[in-house]
């Protein structure tokens, strides 16, 4: 017989990632950057054109300072959220652990292993011993509805994980468009980096006020703004990794929800088998037996070969001589894929926990520059449209 | 053929199209007149409401008075009537509530809202004609950002935010502009400026704030709607088709 082994493999623990390496994980089309160069390049003209004393110069300043100040706060509302989420799933697996527990211990109950006396050796050929055995799984029969019920809870608990990955593919494919939008943020402000120095350069000659003028604000402010935009986007992309993290720790987990839900009812079909080959009764246990075990549509492959696994069980069941052993060995299929759980989140849990404290370090210290991005913007309800934005699609 | 009108709001919607086209105004305009027309038609009910309240009382107690204690005589019937003329009096000079209450950051979103809009209707004609587009489109995202800051948490920051922008900065705005006297509304200002122009970028920017406000509160609908989408394709797509 082919033996499936269950695998649940956590996914590795975030790694923390500096600013510098943030930038260039979202690409930006180069016809996009020629159009934003384009717009520094007037930015520009414009600034060094005015009067490093005039209020315009000082109204180009003050937007250079709120330089991507909408895109920092709309991603850093992302970071909100998402962090959110792992914690929660440290916290709670939608009570799955608790119906997995109780259906251990209610299917340890049926355990023909924990009934010495069904053992076929000491049974075979006995025939007023046949008593004892129907009275065994007549207990199949009355815990049927009980199990029924926990395998219903679970479904439900995996729907609750299910809807926690769609939740979570929503925020990924906001927060990639919002990285996309801090991308061409970065892009703006490097370049304006480069022009600035460039003019400040090239004024040291002619016109060294202005040239000190441009150095102390413009490109001043335009650096603390880089700094500002790649920390944002550290975290974005941290952030954006984790919940890929959380969501495959859900498809394990959903995988190990489906796996003990069919070695259960797979353990309980052997049973009826069973009890038909030594008993010559018929064992009906509809409520269970009746449930589709091949839910797998999220975990593609692992669904076959279970049916495969369990037809062949089954088979045996029908055919061997020594029945009990097989159901046993049905038994001891829903206990490795319980154990194989419980391991997998033991290890899931360590690494999220190390996620959640490198995410948390690397919102904690985005904050500071939100303040302070805030701040600037406090009490400046007037002012014209910067053209420092990026460019929509 | 006249298109058929099915719901309420449809018609609503049609009433403010046609009044819009009469007063040669903006559907955003005529909507925003006829919300603040039925705010004033509320208060004329509440007042009309006591009036007939208080003299149904006091008929009430002058036929009780009468009947069961002894006739009201021509002194009764003399401080009756003086009663009655002072509820009609009371009434026609009770000022209801306040046009403008002074801002508090417990005030209720609904009043704040309404409050804005009405003073955009009055401040409306006072204002240069360049603004009008511009009002009527901030009165435009008022009953939007109504509804859903209704629902939102009162502790919210973007719902603090724009509480204080309905309801205190953009009154303050405009009624410090309806300080400066007319004539003196075209000279440019320090930075070249002029007050006009001024309230011109102040309404943009504010107007802005409320359409990125408006968004995000929008957004988390959205999201919402969107994650319930993905996860009935994801558990049900393949289901449906095998």
């Amino acid at each position: 017989m082919a033996e499936t082994k269950l695998k649940l493999e956590a996914p590795d623990a975030l790694a923390p990632l500096a600013p510098a390496e943030a930038a260039g994980l979202v690409p930006v089309e180069d016809s996009v950057k020629t159009k934003l160069d384009n717009v520094v390049d007037k930015f520009v003209a414009e600034l060094v054109a005015a009067d490093a004393n005039s209020p315009e110069f000082g109204r180009k300043v003050d937007e250079l300072t709120n330089m991507g100040r909408k895109q920092i706060a709309e991603a850093a509302g992302h970071s909100n959220r998402f962090l959110d989420r792992p914690v929660r799933a440290i916290d709670k697996d939608s009570g799955i652990g608790a119906n997995l527990t109780e259906l251990r211990r209610t299917v340890e109950d049926l355990d023909p292993g924990r009934r010495g006396s069904l053992a076929p050796r000491k049974l075979f050929g006995l025939i007023p011993l046949g008593g004892r055995l129907k009275g065994y799984f007549r207990s199949y029969q009355s815990a049927q509805t009980h199990i029924g019920s926990i395998l219903a809870r679970l479904s439900s608990g995996k729907d609750e994980l299910l809807m926690d990955n769609a939740a979570i593919d929503t925020e990924r494919a906001g927060l990639w468009k919002s990285m996309g939008q801090l991308e061409q943020m970065i892009h703006i402000s490097k370049v304006m980096d480069a022009r600035l120095e460039e003019k400040a350069n090239e004024l040291d000659a002619t016109d060294p006020a202005k040239a000190k003028a441009i150095r102390e604000s413009a490109l001043f402010y335009t650096r603390q703004r880089t700094t500002d935009l790649l920390t944002q986007m550290a975290v974005s992309v941290q952030g954006y990794l984790a919940l890929d993290l959380v969501k495959k720790n859900n498809v394990e987990l959903v995988k190990g929800v489906d796996r003990a839900s069919t070695t259960t009812v797979s353990a309980l079909r052997t049973a009826v088998t069973v009890a038909q080959a030594m008993t010559n009764q018929r064992l009906v246990l509809d409520q269970i037996t009746a449930l589709n075990t091949t839910t797998a549509n999220v975990i593609d492959s692992t669904g076959t070969m279970l049916k495969e696994q369990t037809g062949a069980i089954h088979s045996q069941a029908a055919s061997s001589t020594i029945p009990l052993e097989t159901l046993q060995r049905a038994f001891q299929n829903i206990y490795e894929t319980m154990d194989t759980i419980d391991r997998f989140k033991a290890e899931a849990l360590g690494n999220m926990k190390t996620t959640v404290e490198t995410l948390s370090g690397e919102v904690e210290k985005s904050k500071g520059y939100i303040a302070r991005a805030e701040g600037v913007e406090q009490g400046k309800l007037a002012g014209t449209t910067s053209p420092l934005v990026p460019l929509e699609g | 053929m006249a298109r058929e009108v099915r719901t309420v709001d449809e018609a609503v919607a049609r009433f403010d199209a046609i009044a819009a086209r009469w007063d040669g105004r903006t559907v955003e305009a005529a909507a925003a007149q006829r919300r603040h027309l039925g705010r004033t038609a509320a208060g004329i009910g509440r007042r009309v409401v006591f009036i007939v309240g208080a003299l149904a009382a006091l008929l009430l107690a002058v036929s009780l008075f009468g009947l069961l204690i002894q006739p009201i005589g021509a002194t009764g019937l003399m401080i009756a009537a003086v009663a009655g003329i002072a509820i009609l009096a009371g009434g026609a000079l009770w000022r209801g509530a306040p046009d403008r209450i002074t801002w508090d950051e417990k005030a209720p979103t609904g009043k704040v809202i309404a409050q804005l809009e009405s003073l955009l209707v009055r401040a409306r004609a006072a204002l240069p004609p360049a603004m009008f587009s511009r009002i009527d489109s901030i009165s435009a995202r008022l009953p939007l950002l109504e509804a859903k800051l209704a629902e939102a948490d009162a502790l919210d920051p973007l719902a603090q935010d724009a509480r204080r922008l309905m309801g205190k900065h953009i009154p303050d705005l405009i009624d410090s502009y309806a300080k400066v006297p007319a004539a003196w509304r075209d000279a440019p200002g320090g930075d070249g400026l002029s007050v006009d122009q001024r309230l011109a970028t102040s309404l943009e920017a504010a107007d802005g704030a409320l359409a990125d406000m408006a968004e995000r509160i929008v957004a988390d609908d959205r999201r919402d709607f969107e994650t319930k989408g993905r996860f009935i394709e994801a558990k049900y797509r393949d289901l449906g088709e095998g």
